[in-house]
């Protein structure tokens, strides 16, 4: 019964049944090696993790958020203001002529500005006491418009060039590709560190699993979300500087197709939608998975419109095994399950 | 005092909820007429109500499926898929007689079809949501990418002319627009079912509090995938009249709608949290509210852009003026 191998064996299984997307993870990327041309080459696994780093960044803030039961909408329109935004202080602002000073000024300004809009959705969440998605939906399109309209008053186009080359070292540009992949490692870790390791990681999934019992045993609730609501914002910042870096200019478009992978990412990885479930582990499981996705399908010529399709597809899936997995082969469904639906 | 405290601000809310809006709408009248002599004339009232009116088909279906306490953002995804798909079956050659197509009864074709496609939508969204038990906003999210990729997968980010629905879409009886005639039908027919039908009972009970509902007998789930496939059907009504009403469907097509059908409801005085809201007056003094704004800004040259930031800005103050009284968890 206690021989190391059965032991060995119980634990591979607990893990494979708390994160099934693991298995997925290891399957695809097989597939992808013996069948995508071109997926197993030195060029398109560096590319495949510097693709992977931003979205990494900005899933972990995410996932903060996903396991109080809450979501932020707003992270996207985040990515595309701070792009602008910092691409401007280090264009065509009059700091611009000496990089020492204007680069970190503009990444001060690019998490500023998740910072300050993370902490208008805490407050709007717990003051105002809106669901984050309806508040989340509301900043996003201030500051989605907020970024189309300031662009068009400081530039002819639609992106912002001209950014000293310096900058994109964080960009992950030539030999300084490892840059922003130690970059989003040390996030995740933080992230780690701070749900597994610290009574703020405690609180979060206390009060994702039951928000009332949480504050009637005197937890700080509120603080607790304008917390994690920050937290979400100054990982969009900080995916904003590198996402900037990688492109090479300031983009109003930049967080358009971030949105979806960013909460598939999440979602796929098996953070439970309704709280208290899940983690950063599995956000880095879910996306390593969709940006192998991304990228093996992109290799085979999958334009972006199917990619919707799929990630729709996944979002789906993943939310109805856990659904399925939590009832326990899913017969509880049919009685007493509408009670908040 | 305490007490006293929350019942005099929960009045002072009260009355502003239901008729600070009429405030709001008349202020805003006087501030756009005073800017642009034209905006209160006969013909660009009867222009606003034109405009209102498809997307405010599409408010009182949201109006349903928030008083389940659902919510719908595939809505303008939705809108796109039905639109694109009707503007192929239209100009594919030899899916419909050619004849049709100038008649009635092409048009009658292809409405019906679509509102089968809604109705389909709707009844998926539905079940997902009651029997997955998938919070309504990722259940529709997830839906809204899924329809936007396959329209645009169908219609390869082209614009489809859509001409033969600009006669139902534009017309008019006198100078009331057919578009408007509808409208005021959905309005009268929906109005009755959410006041006077069972249904329409069961669905206030459920959205106040789901699990009395069910210890009460009434069927949750199947309420609440019904309100979801009305959602559905008025959704695709409403997209396919506005896409006549511009006579084609471009890639960006019913992009956002989902925001402006969502805070036209809630400034309507629908709650977000289920259980309390109308379609006679809320959803129709939403709408207008919300069309008003942006007919005005257009008269007043306003950036394109400023749109975004000022239908951003509605919701947030509509919802936060809904939540206030919120008692519930936060999240």
């Amino acid at each position: 019964m206690h021989n190391p191998s059965s032991d060995c064996q119980r634990k591979v299984w607990s893990i494979f049944r708390e994160m099934p997307i693991l298995p997925l993870l290891i399957v695809s990327f097989l597939g992808a090696i013996a069948g995508v041309p071109y997926f197993c080459t030195v060029g398109n696994l560096r590319n495949y993790l510097l693709q992977s780093s931003d979205l990494l960044i900005i899933s972990c803030g995410l996932t903060f958020v996903v396991l109080n039961g809450g979501i932020d909408f707003s992270i996207t329109s985040i990515l595309t203001l701070g792009s602008v935004a910092g691409a401007y202080v280090m264009a065509l602002s009059p700091l611009a002529a000496t990089p020492a000073l204007s680069i970190p000024v503009a990444i001060a300004v690019m998490m500023g500005i998740g910072l300050l809009v993370g902490m208008v959705n805490g407050l709007a969440v717990t003051q105002l006491k809106m669901p984050s998605f309806v508040a989340t939906l509301a900043t996003q399109l201030v500051v989605g418009g907020l970024a189309v309209q300031f662009t068009s008053m400081v530039s002819a186009t639609s992106s912002i060039a001209g950014l000293p080359e310096v900058f994109f070292v964080l960009g992950g540009e030539g030999r300084f590709f490892f840059v922003p992949i130690l970059i989003a490692v040390a996030v995740w870790l933080f992230s780690w560190w701070l749900l597994e390791r610290t009574l703020f990681g405690q609180w979060v999934y206390a009060i994702g699993v039951n928000p009332k019992a949480s504050f009637i045993s005197g937890l700080p609730v509120k603080r607790t979300i304008v917390g994690l609501m920050v937290l979400s914002g100054v990982c969009a910042g900080l995916a904003s500087v590198i996402a900037t870096a990688r492109n090479g200019v300031g983009m109003s478009s930049l967080g358009d197709k971030m949105f979806l992978t960013t909460i598939a990412s999440v979602i796929v990885g098996g953070t439970n939608t309704s709280g208290g479930h899940g983690g950063v582990m599995h956000t880095l499981l879910g996306v390593l998975f969709i940006t192998l996705l991304n990228n093996a399908l992109n290799l085979l010529g999958v334009g972006w419109y199917t990619m919707m399709i799929v990630l729709g597809g996944l979002i789906l899936l993943s939310a109805m095994s856990t659904h399925l997995l939590n009832s326990r082969a899913g017969w509880t469904w049919k009685k007493g399950q509408a009670s908040d639906v | 005092m305490m007490q006293e405290n929350i019942r005099r601000s929960s009045g002072y809310l009260s009355w502003l909820t239901s008729y600070g809006i009429y405030a709001v709408l008349l202020l805003l009248v006087v501030v756009f007429s005073l800017g642009n002599s034209q905006f209160l004339t006969v013909d660009n009232v009867l222009l606003i109500l034109q405009q209102a009116s498809p997307l405010g088909i599409a408010v009182v279906g949201m109006v349903f499926v928030l008083l389940g306490s659902g919510i719908d953002i595939s809505v303008g995804a939705s809108m796109f898929f039905v639109s694109t798909v009707a503007g192929c079956v239209l100009n594919a050659s030899g899916v419909i007689p050619a004849a049709w197509l100038t008649d009635i009864r092409g048009v009658a074709l292809v409405l019906g079809m679509v509102l089968l496609l809604g109705a389909l939508i709707g009844w998926i969204n539905g079940m997902l949501v009651t029997r997955f038990r998938i919070l309504p906003f990722i259940v529709t999210l997830a839906t809204a990418s899924i329809l936007k990729g396959t329209g645009l997968k169908i219609s390869g980010s082209a614009s489809i002319g859509v001409a033969a629905l600009g006669d139902l879409a534009n017309g008019r009886v006198g100078p009331i627009p057919n578009v408007l005639i509808l409208f005021v039908v959905v309005l009268i027919a929906c109005d009755y079912v959410l006041r006077r039908t069972v249904y329409g009972r069961h669905l206030m009970a459920i959205g106040d509090s789901a699990r009395n509902a069910e210890r009460t007998g009434i069927k949750v789930n199947r309420n609440i995938v019904a309100s979801y496939v009305i959602c559905g059907v008025l959704g695709t009504l409403a997209g396919i009249l506005s896409a006549g009403q511009i006579g084609s469907v471009s890639a960006g097509f019913g992009e956002g709608n989902e925001f402006i059908v969502i805070s036209a409801a809630v400034l309507g005085g629908t709650s977000l949290f289920g259980g309390k809201g109308s379609i006679l007056p809320g959803a129709v003094i939403g709408i207008i509210l919300v069309t008003t704004i942006m007919n005005g800004l257009a008269m007043m040259n306003a950036s394109p852009f400023i749109y975004t930031i000022v239908r951003g800005l509605i919701i947030f103050c509509a919802i936060a003026l809904d939540s206030m009284g919120h008692q519930g968890e936060l999240r």
